[in-house]
């Protein structure tokens, strides 16, 4: 920050950063607690606690990078525990046939053009959410600053503060273990919708 | 001498799927991939059906509105923390 900023100046440029930032933000806070309100409770203690180191803050460096940090730290550090886990050797077996090839058992795959959208296409949007809240934190983190702030690996580890290959390993298993969860939610209207491809014959 | 490596089998390529799908590869590690993928049409629908999950699990989670006067709340409590 420029030291010659008045307090009144400084507030106006740190809310200018956040107000930018602020969906993104909301949208990670929202997805890592599950809630509104808590992510909303998560937004205001990050955005004081933002507000109070912003002197440190170099102008032209990353805010939203910086700000997402201050995010998921409060949330590792307060909010977690208040949430019961799940614990890490939770997550599914790597070894289990991936989406891929359980769709092809399906048939979805020679259906269409598009075997994913025939897949994925059948959960709603809450569905999906869930499935990434039930992972374990560290892995939810990754998942989330993924698919909704589509971050690169570097960018994740630079937040989560953990080196890229956990970044990367995580991610993997993570999505692997959100596919084996999404394909146990989309099998029975799979296997519904073939059953009654073969008897419509 | 190491052998010269033009082009990648399918266990190779399948290795490097989630890094490929990521745009995480080296530059030159891409470019064996997509070699694989010109000539392997297995691996091709392989590689295009793990893109196509993300792309949708991405369209699914759509962007949430923050909740109506947010930011004028943030404003105050910044306010007040301040202690003016």
């Amino acid at each position: 920050m420029n030291s010659t900023s008045t307090p009144t100046s400084m507030q106006q440029q740190f809310e200018a950063l956040l107000g930018a930032n602020l969906r993104v933000a909301y949208n990670v806070a929202r997805r890592l607690t599950g809630n509104a309100e808590d992510a909303e409770d998560l937004i205001q203690e990050a955005s004081l606690q933002a507000y109070r180191s912003f002197k440190t803050f170099e102008q032209g460096t990353h805010f939203r990078a910086w700000f997402l940090k201050i995010i998921t730290n409060l949330f590792i550090n307060r909010y977690r525990k208040k949430q019961r886990e799940p614990e890490l050797t939770d997550l599914d077996d790597l070894s289990e046939p991936t989406l891929y090839s359980r769709a092809r058992r399906s048939g979805a795959s020679c259906k269409g053009a598009d075997p994913a959208a025939q897949v994925i296409g059948k959960l709603e949007a809450d569905q999906i959410e869930a499935t990434i809240n039930a992972l374990p934190v560290e892995f939810r983190l990754v998942s989330i600053l993924y698919f909704v702030d589509e971050m690169s690996y570097q960018e994740i580890s630079d937040i989560v503060g953990c080196p890229i290959g956990t970044v990367r390993s995580r991610l993997h298993r993570a999505r692997k273990a959100l596919q084996n969860r999404l394909w146990e939610l989309v099998e029975p209207q799979m296997q519904s919708g073939l059953k009654n491809a073969r008897g419509g014959k | 001498m190491l052998p010269v490596l033009n082009l990648y089998t399918c266990k190779e390529a399948m290795e490097r799927l989630n890094d490929y799908v990521d745009r995480e590869l080296s530059p030159r590690e891409m470019q064996l991939v997509k070699r694989h993928l010109k000539i392997c049409h297995e691996c091709t629908k392989r590689f295009a059906f793990e893109e196509d999950v993300i792309r949708q699990v991405r369209s699914k989670l759509e962007s949430l509105q923050e909740p109506e006067g947010l930011m004028a709340r943030l404003s105050q409590k910044i306010y007040e923390d301040k202690g003016d």
